[in-house]
């Protein structure tokens, strides 16, 4: 990991440097990890030396779990495709367009002719969400995860 | 130890202490501060190492006027040492409380009481590298041998960068493995040999053989066997130990004269 | 036994001050030597970095060539001293992992245009009877248990 060069201010005098201990949330191994977390700001991934699954070893995944926290590149906003090109859009327009593409394609060809796809990078929480969704409201079982490809 | 880090705390000496803090039963790298001293009740050091002074170093990066305070093996002193001659921190700022473990520097693997690699297994003992053996275990082997265990070793490089990433004193801005010009990064596997003959030629002079390399490498490749060669061919060619003082590696300077001599083209010929 | 048929590819690094312009004399002096080099011309032996070097043998180079001043001749002071540090380490390193005797490093100034020749000869003598590099070719017979 790169040396934290840039003096970090925050006035006040109380250093706030912890480890949070967690599970990796990419594979099916579930590695225990530290965050380094510097005043509320997620600065390294660190492996659990004493976890009984991964004893102080990670893969390039689990090293830099940190980097996906805090890219730059996450999504402020949802978007929509106009005209080839993604466009900023509310949430309301997004939500609106989805439920009607995805009722139209349903009705064309049938519950099986979507798929969802779930990711690591989100909680169990909302993959369980995910998951409910695709089976109850959409009515088919293709479902998986980007970690079975 | 509780103690004495109260004592660093209280009377302004360190501003923050690393060590460790209990958690369910595991020993989790902590910083403890002068507002939270009840936590010190906590602190407990078990064999598991973490490179409590690359967390100094990084802690000073992001907050230079901080006065570190931390508990420090012998690797550690070593480590520091390196890191202060490149000025990746004010020793003036950091405060030790040591902690007994190897009873000699440098020494061989065994005698590092922290560090019991599992014993090698008969396949890898036939075709690979014993973590275990001594560089000089490995001299009587002809060199098509040689490589073909080294070889065996470093094709099983997942290229996780855990060896560099919790190298106390790896602290490049931008890592030559990873430029795209010198290594391409995101290639699978990892060109063998230079992908880590590239990390043991930046390890000389630097390399105070803290083992934490071998510890994190998830395909047990013997990588303290061969930063351990390194030293040994840097302190036989320059009498230079890193870690021993607070002086340059001879790679970090040109130097105003000869110290070596040079090698005749015959010297070393297939008898071998 | 290699086959005579076995041409040894080897990277010459050469400085620009003084190993360089001995093989410009040489060719100008029509000296004959062996036409297994590639030169590369670099401003200073020490510019010669060990990335470059095990880039080399990692693409398929036979041997590694460098050359610079004299001691006391480097054109930057004190180039030269850091060279032979750095050459030294990487053949005692590169003799610990088995592709040793394959970097050699000399020193020849710009008016030596017979030693030039007689180095590079004797270099690419020496690659030559050890063969091509381990690294080259599909099998690579790298593996234990050892093939022929």
């Amino acid at each position: 990991m790169r040396l934290i060069r840039k003096p970090v201010n925050t006035g006040g005098n109380e250093l706030d440097y912890k480890f949070i201990p967690s599970i990796c949330s990419y594979c099916g191994v579930g590695c225990g990890v530290l965050f380094e977390v510097l005043e509320g700001r997620l600065m390294g991934t660190w492996p659990q030396k004493t976890h009984p699954v991964n004893q102080g070893r990670l893969c390039i995944k689990g090293w830099n779990l940190h980097e996906f926290i805090t890219s730059p590149m996450r999504l402020k906003s949802p978007l929509l495709k106009v005209e080839g090109r993604f466009q900023r859009a509310t949430w309301e327009e997004a939500l609106a367009r989805t439920a009607a593409g995805l009722k139209e394609v349903i009705s064309r060809s049938g519950p099986d002719s979507v798929g969802v796809l779930v990711s690591a990078k989100m909680t169990n929480e909302e993959n369980y969400l995910a998951q409910k969704f695709t089976r109850s409201v959409l009515g088919t079982n293709n479902v998986d995860h980007c970690a079975r490809l | 130890m509780k103690e004495q880090v109260r004592d660093l705390l209280e009377n302004h000496r360190v501003d923050v202490f690393l060590a460790y803090k209990d958690l369910d039963g595991h020993q989790i790298p902590w910083a403890f501060d002068r507002d939270n001293l009840d936590e010190l009740e906590d602190l407990e050091v078990g064999p598991a190492r973490y490179p409590l002074d690359k967390l100094a170093a990084r802690l000073a990066g992001a907050k230079p006027e901080l006065k570190i305070g931390l508990i420090a093996r012998d690797c550690n002193h070593r480590a520091l040492k390196v890191m202060a001659a490149g000025h990746q921190l004010d020793l003036d700022k950091v405060e030790t409380i040591s902690l007994a473990c190897c009873p000699s520097k440098l020494q061989d693997h065994a005698a590092c009481s922290y560090l019991e690699p599992e014993p090698a297994g008969a396949y890898k003992k036939s075709v690979g590298v014993d973590n275990r053996a001594d560089p000089q275990e490995l001299e009587p082997l002809r060199p098509k041998e040689r490589l073909a265990r080294w070889s065996y070793e470093f094709e099983k490089c997942i290229k996780c960068y855990g060896c560099r990433n919790i190298c106390p004193v790896c602290y490049c801005q931008e890592c030559s493995l990873e430029h795209p010009d010198l290594i391409s990064p995101g290639r699978l596997p990892p060109e063998t040999p230079i992908f880590h003959l590239t990390r043991a030629v930046h390890m000389a002079g630097r390399c105070v053989d803290c083992g934490l390399c071998e510890e994190a490498c998830p395909m047990d490749i013997p990588l303290r066997l061969l930063y351990r060669e390194v030293n040994r061919i840097v302190l036989r060619l320059f009498d230079f130990q890193a870690g021993a003082d607070l002086s340059q590696s001879p790679f970090n300077f040109l130097g105003d004269k000869m110290t070596l001599e040079l090698k005749p083209i015959e010297a070393d010929q297939e008898a071998r | 036994m290699a086959e005579s048929a076995f041409e040894p590819k080897i990277l010459a690094f050469m400085c620009n001050w003084c190993t360089y312009g001995a093989a410009d004399l040489a060719g100008v002096s029509r000296l004959a030597y062996p036409p297994n080099i590639r030169p590369v011309r670099v401003m200073c032996s020490a510019t010669v970095s060990p990335h470059y070097i095990l880039r080399a043998f990692q693409d398929g180079a036979d041997g590694v060539l460098v050359g610079g001043c004299h001691p006391g001749d480097c054109h930057y002071l004190a180039g030269n001293y850091m060279t032979i540090k750095r050459i030294s380490f990487l053949q005692e390193l590169l003799e610990f992992i088995g592709l040793g005797g394959r970097l050699h490093l000399d020193w020849i100034s710009s008016a030596e245009a017979q030693k030039f020749v007689a180095v590079i000869t004797q270099f690419t003598e020496k690659v030559k009877k050890m063969g091509p590099s381990p690294l080259t070719g599909e099998d690579l017979n790298r593996r234990l248990p050892l093939g022929a």
